[in-house]
């Protein structure tokens, strides 16, 4: 029996199983261990390949109002920042992690 | 010298930031002060990182046409599989065979620094290339910040450490061995 289903290579099942693993990862952690509530209102997390084809995982992250009142706060969320990107990378090992900082969740 | 380079870059990208707060700039002018200043603190550290990495395997001087030859042949692919295969990003050192091979121990106190820079790389590549995604006065903050603290940081690090990691820089720019 033939299946309709489109015909991928090895290669790119193993990429896409990968990449949602990662993805998966990430978003246990941040159940599990929630980002700081005074800094961060809401996160997501994406995937995307850069432009050398290597898999990036992005964690977009909203700030609460509080996190950007000030200059020593938003210090404060931005070093906080580079701490999630640290735990991102020992939870998923073999990809590009980020954080980034927006204004609203990506459409 | 190549830390005043990575600082004068930066003040650049202040001031471009700051140059988006005026309000009479129209949506365009202000996506375009955004980008360049995101892509700006980016450069602010690869100038810092390419001058040191020349300055340390080059004895020529700083201006010599050698000493250019090197600065130009690190990019920022070779860049980042050197940062990833620090991070322990392995995939990197077994795909592609020219990658600089198992990471020492003592190179992973640059694991925050190249974590950082990494995301500056993706910053840069998200400004300068993605123009249906608009950029926000915060990406561009966070950029600042990112780009501050790396400099920061790679001044701290030890002569050893930064000699060593030149090495695998020009491991990475070798081409492999026949």
């Amino acid at each position: 029996m033939t299946s309709s289903l489109p015909k991928h290579s090895r290669h790119v099942i193993r990429r896409r199983l990968r990449r949602s693993s990662g993805k998966q990862a990430l978003e246990r952690w941040l159940v599990t261990e929630p980002p700081r509530s005074d800094l961060i209102a809401s996160y997501s997390v994406r995937t995307y390949s850069d432009r050398d084809g290597d898999p990036v995982l992005s964690i977009d992250v909203v700030p609460t109002t509080d996190a950007l009142s000030d200059a020593e706060r938003r210090r404060r969320l931005f070093t906080y920042t580079r701490e999630l990107t640290h735990q991102a990378w020992r939870r998923a090992p073999g990809y590009l992690n980020v954080v980034n900082v927006v204004s609203r969740q990506p459409a | 010298m190549t830390h005043q380079i990575g600082v004068a870059w930066l003040a650049a990208a202040v001031l471009l930031r700051q140059q988006a707060d005026d309000p009479s700039l129209d949506d365009n002018l202000l996506q375009a002060c955004l980008r360049r200043s995101i892509s700006t603190a980016h450069y602010a550290v690869f100038h810092l990182i390419t001058g040191d990495f020349t300055a340390l395997v080059c004895v020529e001087a700083h201006e010599s046409p050698v000493a250019h030859r090197l600065r130009r042949s690190l990019n920022h692919v070779d860049l980042k599989k050197v940062l990833a295969s620090l991070l322990g990003s392995l995939e990197y050192d077994q795909k592609k065979g020219s990658g600089p091979g198992p990471i020492s121990m003592p190179l992973q106190c640059m694991q925050a620094l190249a974590e950082t820079f990494i995301w500056l790389q993706k910053a840069r590549e998200a400004a300068d290339y993605a123009f249906d995604q608009p950029v926000d006065a915060l990406q561009a903050d966070q950029a600042l910040a990112n780009a501050e603290a790396v400099i920061s940081e790679w001044q701290l690090l030890s002569p050893d450490l930064k000699q060593q990691f030149a090495q695998l820089l020009l491991l990475r720019v070798m081409p492999n061995p026949r």
